[in-house]
């Protein structure tokens, strides 16, 4: 087994770096290698993990790998270790998930258990995206979840929660929260120059800085608010 | 004549002669002491018989009363004694005798012969040496199949020292897989033959169940006979009854049809995997459709995963999108070879699509996916199983693969 293992590892990498079109005609069977690949993590050999991370990541569409994986949320989220519930939650199709409360809330918990590093912050900002935009009757996130935002980890170029995190409801999500530092920081994650920002959402938007963000005390917000919209205007006219 | 040398008058003027053997020519000497020693062989060996028999007649008396325990106790001490005393070697070195009789008498006759006339010696000669040939040919036949049934303690003993210089070679170097393989292979092909002539020629539903509950449990279909794939057919067709499509088992039959629908699988897919355009796959096709309708349902059947699948195999595309898995959770023994049916129609799948297509079946990429999911994992020959329906999916080349079991496999990109 070890022998497959290695060799399917040695196929998927080979995929995402030299062969775009055939990742997209595999993307099914990379994703079937998901549940294998946290068991393995769970029993202290991450390498599969890590490829199949490697190889979704190289995944350049703003959908799910394959809409089946939904199946294994449950033994994801209550079976898998913190650190693998963590790093495959973004490639879980919310959108198809039942009982998301009690997948929500085990998720939530594992972010309370791994420390912060650069792959996981993305993740778990990409994730938290996601189930905002998802799911509409939301479980109660814990706030420290929440403050995963206010890190500001460099999302990658595609990332599925950040495109759907602009739905209204998710911004209404977020505004609900009450808390500007959180919405600042939302603003800034999902303003990016790789995607667009839908009609609905973007007149949500409009009216929240305008309601949120005046007045004297929020000058220090608006700056941090315009550096970003100049960063983007700057990168979009040349 | 030394008296002579030293002093030529001690005898006077007549030098003495040396007395002439009056006795048979030397050639007659040796003739008679090889023929002797034919006939004290010959002697001996029927003496040696009569005693054996004598032995086993005194083996085969029950002479001895009291209840049956004591009976199979005394019967028991007879067999130790047997096996303790070289019984067994003692009787077959009988026709070693006759043969080394027989062949004392042919050198025998050749020497007297030779010596009278060639040419009469020559045939003698002739008969005698084909026949060593002959007896050398069968002796080595014996000792290099175990199958030939030209046995021979000659052959027995060659194989025996054959297979010692065999394990003190592996000792040596370390045994390759592929030996043990090899004498896997062998041995399922056998049962595989003794499956299909059970299958065919009894009657008997006790008889056949095990039988068929054998088969689900095999997981190498080594060099197997096609038309095994019809009498699991028709076994399955056997005990279940369709109308309306819906399936109907027969009274007392479930147990009879789990195990013919998974042996139909297993045997199919495999005799997929080798020859997909096998004309008994097509008249099965046929014929399974005639009695399976595309919309069968089989909801609620202990065998409605397995029914599914061959349904999958037999019917159009569209059926198969229909295919689900959630709730399948078999045991390990019928597991284990019904993941390697899946393999086999994974490497089918992947072969009969088109080039920069080539896919393994979506249902059977479903189904590894499922069972990589169940939670305890399953045992790792499946998750190997399973692990190799997606890399062939990846277009892994993956040699040998629904023929060995896990452990002689390996994977070439």
């Amino acid at each position: 087994m070890k022998q497959v293992s290695g060799q399917v590892t040695g196929v998927v990498r080979t995929m995402a770096v030299e062969d775009y079109h055939l990742l997209r005609s595999k993307r099914k069977a990379i994703a079937a290698l998901l549940p294998f690949t946290v068991w393995e993590e769970r029993g202290g050999q991450p390498e599969m993990l890590n490829t199949f991370l490697y190889a979704a990541r190289a995944w350049k569409e703003q959908k799910y790998l394959w809409g089946r994986t939904e199946q294994f949320a449950s033994p994801l989220f209550f079976k898998a270790s913190d650190h693998a519930i963590l790093l495959a939650s973004p490639y879980i199709p919310w959108k198809l998930l039942r009982h998301r409360g009690d997948l929500v809330r085990q998720w939530a918990k594992a972010t309370s258990t791994v420390p912060y590093t650069e792959e996981i912050g993305q993740s778990v900002v990409d994730t938290l995206l996601q189930i905002i935009s998802e799911v509409h009757q939301l479980p109660p996130i814990p706030f420290e979840v929440w403050s995963w935002l206010t890190r500001l980890p460099p999302l990658p170029p595609v990332c599925l929660g950040r495109c759907n995190g602009t739905y209204p409801h998710a911004i209404k999500a977020v505004r609900e929260l009450g808390d500007i530092g959180l919405l600042k920081s939302y603003l800034l994650l999902v303003w990016a120059e790789w995607d667009f920002i839908f009609s609905r959402g973007f007149d949500e938007m409009c009216d929240l800085i305008r309601e949120d963000f005046s007045g004297i005390w929020m000058g220090y917000h608006r700056k941090d608010l315009i550096r970003r919209l100049d960063y983007m205007s700057g990168w979009i006219w040349g | 004549m030394l008296i002579h040398k030293i002093d030529n008058t001690t005898f006077g003027n007549e030098p003495p002669t040396l007395p002439q053997w009056t006795g048979p020519p030397h050639t007659i000497v040796h003739v008679q002491a090889i023929l002797f020693a034919s006939l004290a062989a010959s002697l001996l060996s029927a003496f040696l018989a009569i005693l054996g028999k004598q032995w086993l007649n005194q083996y085969a008396s029950t002479n001895m009363r009291g209840s049956t325990i004591e009976r199979s106790q005394n019967r028991q001490r007879k067999l130790d004694g047997i096996v303790t005393w070289y019984f067994d070697y003692m009787l077959e070195s009988l026709p070693l005798m006759l043969q080394a009789a027989l062949l004392l008498l042919g050198c025998a006759l050749s020497h007297y012969l030779w010596e009278i006339s060639i040419t009469v010696a020559s045939v003698i000669l002739g008969v005698t040496s084909f026949s060593v040939i002959f007896y050398i040919s069968i002796v080595a036949a014996g000792a290099a199949s175990e199958n030939c049934p030209y046995q021979t303690p000659g052959s027995r003993i060659l194989h025996y020292l054959a297979s010692l210089a065999h394990t003190a070679r592996n000792r040596l170097h370390g045994a390759p897989p592929i030996i043990g393989w090899g004498l896997a292979r062998e041995t399922t092909a056998l049962d595989l033959r003794c499956v299909l002539w059970i299958l065919q020629a009894s009657l008997d539903k006790t008889v056949r169940l095990s039988t068929l509950k054998y088969l689900a449990t095999m997981t190498i279909f080594a060099d197997f006979d096609p038309t095994l794939v019809i009498h699991c057919f028709n076994a399955l067709v056997d005990c279940v009854n369709v109308t309306d499509y819906t399936v109907v088992l027969l009274q007392d039959a479930e147990d009879f049809a789990v195990a013919s629908a998974l042996c139909f699988f297993n045997t199919a897919s495999r005799l997929l995997a080798t020859d997909p355009t096998s004309s008994v796959l097509v008249g099965v096709r046929r014929d399974y459709l005639n009695v399976f309708p595309a919309r069968t349902d089989f909801y609620g059947h202990r065998f409605y995963h397995t029914m599914n699948a061959i349904h999958c195999l037999f019917v159009r595309r569209r059926e198969r999108l229909f295919m689900e898995w959630s709730g399948y959770q078999p045991s390990t023994h019928e597991h284990i070879p019904f993941v390697r049916g899946m393999v086999d129609i994974a490497r089918a799948g992947y072969r009969k699509s088109q080039h920069r297509k080539q896919k393994v079946p979506r249902w059977v990429l479903r189904f590894a996916f499922h069972c990589l999911s169940l939670d305890p994992q399953p045992p790792t020959p499946i998750v190997a199983d399973c692990l190799s329906i997606i890399a062939i999916d990846l277009g892994c080349d993956m040699k040998g693969i629904g023929v060995m079991p896990p452990e002689y496999r390996c994977v070439c990109i």
